[in-house]
């Protein structure tokens, strides 16, 4: 033990580097965890957030150090897009960028996990849905998730759950506000169901976790606590004893001629460095960072897959003005999705597609329209209270397919203030993903219909989710993938990669919680070894 | 295989005798007398003992009631537990200590300890041994029984008063003998004992105020019937939150109670005599008026959105507290805050509390909660958000607390006399002394 600063040190300390920390630190492992940015209370960021002039952008509400950029900083990320407009927007700050999520926690369909030998698509995953199921059970009561019982999430109306799991929800599901009810009973008419999305904004007090009370700000930052962040778990390892260091900034990793790693080395803002050593690394640094620092220090290069299948969740939006009150904007963000895009059997040819209903807050919109309307005085006034009673977006967000051409790569034109590099982004619209517009066409006109709306927005341009993953893939041999199923690189036998940019295929929801299950799997793994 | 069969036999047996001895309704009754009691709340909820009760004197660590043989209470008589609850004296122990409080369970009638001692046979026996107390010299247990000749009235809870009518003499056995009020509630003289002439008048206990119960207005005397009943149920009321122990007394204890021994609880302390403290500031007659403005302002540049060090209260409260207590304070889903009592009271301590370690009540099915913000505000910050609620929605001027009574309220240590702080230095001084003298005398009678 003496001769390690640590028995594990993990990069990051985001929803799944707490999540690993988590685990080992309660096996009893000395732990330390180096995060890159600086420390924001959850208070602070309400601050923030109430005086911040850019509110429609949820990085703003973070501080953008110089000496670890986010994606948004300008210059940071050189994009190379193809009919997609914008890129994700993740954070370096203690918690992770779940700081700003939605806490939208699905599960991925067995099918998802098996593109492949389901529909002929893209790669099956080395693991199988069966493998993962307690480990999700794992996630979900660490958290606290909210689900109905019996539930299919596939969408597909089965009436019976799925997928299986083991162990049901540990809360209830939250209730349905207005906007929801009375959108589902006019989008019945179209055949048409609104689901209940699973999330971890909690229905009753869990964890030292006072229950959700409709602050309807959960994308920015729950300002009670009720939505779970990777903030929360790393309150949690600091008890434990685990030794967090922020504004940590790693950069070099040596490595043996095994492959071994065998120290890594951070800066602090001012540039002093230091090096420590561990018997395993964990780098839980996002689905850009973890490649950004695998390419920087040429690790996982037998692959030749590190930064590459980037996967985005190609997303599209109609926004509407229906012609009675919905009152958007109370309860959680997201309470509810359209789920019978999920796993139909023409997946082969038409991505797997979920419709978010936006429970967002719109005014801020409303008044940049307005404004820009050249609507001042009583007349902005009237124009912010009609429309937004009666503003809704609807939201389709799809699985993309893993291709090498999209992804990461080091982007020397960029220095930060330490002299680090920035990222190049590449990716490209697939024909797959434009194969869905016409269905996605049809579904967005049914929901005008249904609403007796009118279009104020169309869904014509794709943008993405702030979902990332493909970027270091797992798989079953070195030849085309960088790390195995237990998450560790075939090439560095001791390092392992705790990120959603492990996942070879993206599936239809949001990747988080998946992430976090194969955090748990992969610290109790490394808690075995060390 | 035959060992084994005596075993079972033996087992069978006993059960059988367990059986006869204590029917279902003793037990029942004696289930109810434990929970009045409260013994879960230092025995834990299986009663096996190990918990490790503060005390100022160092931890002592609750015992195993459960009936196991070897490390519990299995092969106590009735006589002997009666004992332990009356004399503070236990087998194996010997004399126990009033964190055990047998000054207050003294006064059980015998009915009752009976019911007890066949619901407390009754329980699954747990083998777990649990850890010697130690509490170091002079503070061993034979110590206790001078102390036991100067406190102890056997058979009389500690500081009792009389009480006239039959519901208020239930009362009395309910607050004074079974529920103890008094141990946490009562302060305590230089030899840590209860002082009388303050019986109930509230004292500070592991950092907290246990508020005057008596009936003078700085007590319960302005509180109606009805929010007595409501906060002992529910552990709260528009004027309290039952925080810190007294939440784990009112979910464990109180709010199982039924309702007429709930009446008689509310009749006698309307009867206990007055102890005047510090009044209480009215409450607030409007809410403050909280201009936003004041803490509203453009906060651009990442050294700004990262500065965690704000020490302006209005910041702090507008940013952590006011999506659940409202910007004025009148509350939304938490109370409202100009009312509540800790908020006024002229010690900060349960107010600092609750800032720091938040409220987790569980009562009867119902959760509430408030988050803590020990993890993200230090003691210079807490001290500035206690600062700014009393004086903006308490409406009580310029008080405290600052940063130093933070800590110290922090500490959750329970204030003690000299005498006790330097018990061991003078009880070792003095025995040195007196060997000294001895030796002088010695040393004399040889010359």
């Amino acid at each position: 033990m003496s001769d390690y600063d640590a028995d594990v040190i993990v990069v990051g300390s985001g929803s799944l580097g707490s999540m690993v920390a988590l685990e080992l630190a309660r096996a009893g492992k000395k732990v330390i965890v180096l995060e890159a940015g600086p420390e924001t209370t959850d208070w602070k960021v309400t601050d923030n957030f109430r005086n911040s002039a850019r509110q429609n952008n949820f990085n703003a509400l973070f501080p953008d150090v110089p000496y670890a950029p986010n994606s948004f900083s300008p210059g940071y990320i050189n994009p190379h897009l193809e009919g997609i407009d914008v890129f994700p927007g993740t954070l370096r700050s203690v918690g992770g960028t779940s700081r700003h999520w939605t806490a939208a926690t699905w599960r991925l369909l067995p099918e998802d996990m098996s593109l492949k030998s389901s529909f002929g698509l893209a790669v099956d995953w080395p693991i199988t849905y069966a493998e993962i199921e307690p480990f999700y059970c794992d996630a979900e009561y660490e958290i606290g998730v909210n689900g109905i019982a019996d539930y299919d999430e596939s969408g597909q109306g089965l009436g019976y759950t799925y997928p299986p799991r083991s162990r049901p929800f540990p809360l209830p599901a939250e209730a349905k506000p207005y906007a929801i009810q009375r959108l589902q009973q006019q989008i019945a008419t179209k055949g048409y169901r609104i689901d209940v999305a699973p999330s971890s904004r909690i229905s009753k007090p869990y964890d030292g976790r006072p229950a959700c009370i409709g602050n309807n700000m959960c994308n920015w930052n729950c300002p009670i606590g009720a939505k779970h962040s990777g903030y929360h778990v790393v309150e949690k390892i600091r008890k434990l004893g685990v030794d967090l260091r922020s504004n940590a900034i790693v950069h070099k990793i040596e490595t043996g001629a095994d492959g071994k790693v065998t120290a890594l080395h951070y800066l602090t803002p001012n540039r002093a460095a230091t090096r420590l050593t561990a018997k395993v690394y964990v780098l839980a640094g996002h689905g850009f960072e973890t490649p950004k620092l695998m390419l920087m220090n040429n690790l996982g290069a037998r692959s030749g897959m590190v930064g590459r299948n980037l996967m985005v969740h190609p997303t599209i939006d109609m926004t509407l003005l229906s012609s009675e009150p919905l009152w958007a904007g109370r309860g959680q963000n997201i309470h509810g999705a359209i789920m019978q895009r999920r796993n139909q059997p023409d997946r082969t040819r038409i991505p797997s597609t979920r419709y978010d209903l936006l429970n967002n807050p719109p005014t801020v919109g409303i008044a940049e329209t307005a404004l820009s309307e050249r609507k001042i005085g009583a007349a902005l006034d009237d124009e912010i209270h009609d429309r937004s009673a009666r503003i809704f977006t609807f939201e389709a967000l799809t699985e993309d397919l893993p291709d090498k051409a999209n992804g990461i790569s080091l982007n020397p034109g960029f220095k930060d203030s330490l002299g680090l590099p920035g990222l190049r982004l590449d990716y490209r619209i697939s024909d797959y993903t434009n194969a869905n517009l016409p269905r996605l066409m049809d579904d967005f006109a049914n929901f005008l219909q249904a609403t007796n709306g009118t279009r104020i927005s169309a869904p014509t341009k794709w943008i993405c989710q702030q979902h990332i993953m493909g970027t270091v893939r797992m798989g079953t041999q070195a030849e085309d993938a960088v790390v195995d199923r237990d998450l560790r690189c075939f090439d560095h036998q001791n390092l392992f990669l705790v990120t959603t940019g492990v996942m070879p295929t993206a599936g239809g929801v949001n990747p988080t919680l998946t992430g976090m299950a194969l955090a748990i799997r992969a610290g109790k793994h490394i808690a075995k070894e060390v | 295989m035959r060992k084994a069969l005596i075993a079972v036999t033996l087992a069978l047996g006993t059960q059988w005798a367990s059986a006869q001895s204590s029917d279902a309704s003793t037990i029942e009754r004696g289930k109810y007398i434990a929970t009045a009691a409260d013994c879960a709340g230092c025995h834990g909820e299986n009663l096996a003992g190990g918990a490790a009760i503060a005390s100022p004197l160092g931890p002592i660590y609750a015992s195993n009631i459960t009936p196991d043989t070897l490390t519990g209470i299995g092969g106590w008589s009735e006589a002997q537990l009666r004992d332990a609850l009356r004399k503070g004296r236990a087998p194996g122990k010997g004399w126990l200590y009033p964190a055990m409080p047998y000054t207050s369970y003294t006064g059980i009638n015998d009915a009752d300890v009976s019911a007890l001692y066949a619901y407390l046979q009754s329980v699954p026996a747990v083998n777990h041994e649990v850890r010697a107390t130690d509490l170091g010299f002079p503070f061993v247990r034979p110590a206790m029984i001078a102390w036991n000749l100067l406190y102890l009235k056997e058979g009389h809870a500690a500081g009792e008063k009389p009480a006239q009518g039959e519901s208020a003499e239930r009362g009395r056995y309910l607050v004074e003998a079974l529920g103890h009020c008094s141990a946490c509630h009562t302060p305590r003289g230089v030899l840590m004992a209860e002082l009388p002439e303050q019986h109930l008048g509230g004292a500070f206990v592991g950092g907290w105020q246990a508020p005057n119960l008596t009936n003078d207005p700085s007590g319960l005397g302005s509180w109606s019937d009805q929010e007595l009943k409501q906060f002992l149920q529910k552990g709260h009321n528009p004027v309290a939150v039952a925080g810190g122990d007294m939440g784990l007394a009112v979910s464990r204890s109180l709010s199982h109670l039924g309702d007429s021994d709930m009446t008689d609880i509310i009749a006698y302390l309307r009867q206990v005599p007055p102890v005047i403290t510090q009044a209480l500031p009215a409450a607030p007659s409007r809410p403050a008026r909280v201009d936003p403005d004041t803490v509203e302002g453009p906060i651009t540049g990442w050294r700004n959105l990262a500065n965690n060090a704000t020490t302006d209260g209005a910041v702090l409260y507008q940013s952590a507290c006011a999506s659940c207590h409202g910007v004025d304070g009148t509350g939304t889903a938490g109370p409202d805050l100009g009312r509540l009592r800790d908020l006024r009271s002229a010690h900060p301590n349960n107010l600092v509390q609750v800032i720091a370690g938040g409220i987790n009540l569980e009562i009867d099915g119902k959760h509430i909660l408030m988050p803590g913000f020990r993890d993200q505000m230090n003691n210079e910050q807490i001290a500035a958000l206690a600062r700014y609620v009393r004086s903006t929605f308490g409406q009580v001027p310029g008080s405290g607390p600052d940063e130093q009574e933070v800590t110290s309220i922090l500490s959750d240590k329970t204030p003690v006399s000299w005498l006790i702080n330097y018990a061991p230095a003078l009880a070792w001084g003095a025995i040195v002394v007196l060997v000294l003298l001895l030796g002088w005398v010695l040393a004399r009678r040889k010359a």
